[in-house]
């Protein structure tokens, strides 16, 4: 947790943890909002039930927010983190004023969106499943793992500000050491590939949908797909910046902080630029 | 033969030079990793179990 002002949740997304929730909210943080970033199920210490499904994620989190005498606040979604974000404004829609979903991993068409072939999946699951090839090969290819990983065009990173390069970098660096998210990344594979049982066509909150058109992951299709079936949500598609909205932070921070401050939903399935 | 002797043994201690540099820059960066990760960390009770978040969270309360 960090910041002061009014709370907001950001979920983290494949890999993270809280450090990468917080890093996900810093442009909100500098906005005046207090960011709650719990580390799911799997991740850095967190419980690892039988049950790591998302709508047991979203249910959990309400006991955290029991925690922090928190009655309700806007629920942020990171990719993956967009599966648990989802399943708490639907099950738990009096303790959500807002939901977002950013870059937000879905399988809707019962095709996985993030397919590898299999010398791909080889070679992510090496680099996954060793705290010691994972620091090796990020230090050693970077734009590489950039590109495999955080799914961005790592010729992007020549053509973004300073900040937003060492942001990249940061999501990279913290997902090491990996061996204490194994249990979240084979969950989250799981659940982002399997085909979707939310019900998005009743969740009932405002919601913003945010993506880059050339994520490596698929998302943009995933957003427009979420945009169709949640009443009312706005949506938002950058064209470039991949799975990390990279040359678009402060966008992002600015696009949700003026959407939770509006307060309300806007146009069905607006979508800007 | 004592100068490729020489060599064999100078290739040699390279590796092992890298190699050590290696596994203490890893260890360094494990190290530095998880202090950031858990030096502030304290762990609530959930329904699931075990839940992380970070210290001041805790100062909240």
């Amino acid at each position: 947790m960090a910041g002061n002002g009014a709370p907001l949740m950001m979920i983290h997304g494949t890999g993270g943890g809280f450090d990468q929730g917080l890093l996900f909210a810093a442009g909100l943080r500098q906005r005046g909002f207090r960011i709650i970033a719990p580390s799911r199920f799997g991740y850095l210490g967190s419980a690892f039930p039988d049950d790591a499904s998302p709508s047991h994620q979203a249910d959990v989190l309400v006991d955290l927010l029991d925690h922090l005498e928190i009655d309700s606040l806007p629920v942020i979604g990171g990719s993956a983190g967009a599966l648990t974000a989802a399943e708490f404004a639907l099950r738990h829609p009096t303790r959500c004023s807002h939901l977002g979903l950013l870059v937000p991993a879905a399988n809707l068409t019962n095709l996985d969106p993030v397919a590898f072939t299999v010398l791909q999946q080889a070679a992510v699951d090496v680099v996954l499943g060793s705290d010691f090839w994972f620091w090796a090969l990020s230090r050693l290819v970077p734009g590489q793992m950039v590109g495999t990983l955080l799914a961005t065009d790592p010729a992007l990173l020549d053509q973004v500000p300073d900040q937003e390069r060492r942001r990249a970098r940061a999501i990279l660096d913290q997902i090491f050491p990996i061996s204490r998210k194994v249990n979240g990344l084979k969950t989250d594979g799981v659940w982002a590939g399997t085909p979707t049982t939310t019900a998005h066509d009743r969740i009932g909150v405002p919601t913003l949908i945010l993506s880059c058109e050339d994520d490596r992951f698929g998302t943009a299709a995933t957003a427009r797909l979420l945009a169709e079936r949640i009443p009312r949500a706005e949506l938002t598609v950058f064209p470039t910046g991949g799975h990390i909205w990279l040359g678009h932070d402060e966008d992002v921070a600015h696009r949700i902080s003026q959407f939770v401050r509006a307060g309300r939903a806007g146009p069905a399935g607006a979508e800007k630029p | 033969m004592i100068a490729r002797r020489t060599m064999l043994f100078g290739l040699g201690g390279l590796a092992l030079a890298g190699a050590g540099y290696t596994a203490g820059a890893f260890r360094e960066a494990r190290t530095q990793a998880e202090n950031r990760l858990f030096a502030h960390s304290e762990v609530i009770d959930s329904r699931a179990g075990r839940w992380s978040s970070r210290w001041p969270a805790m100062a909240l309360h």
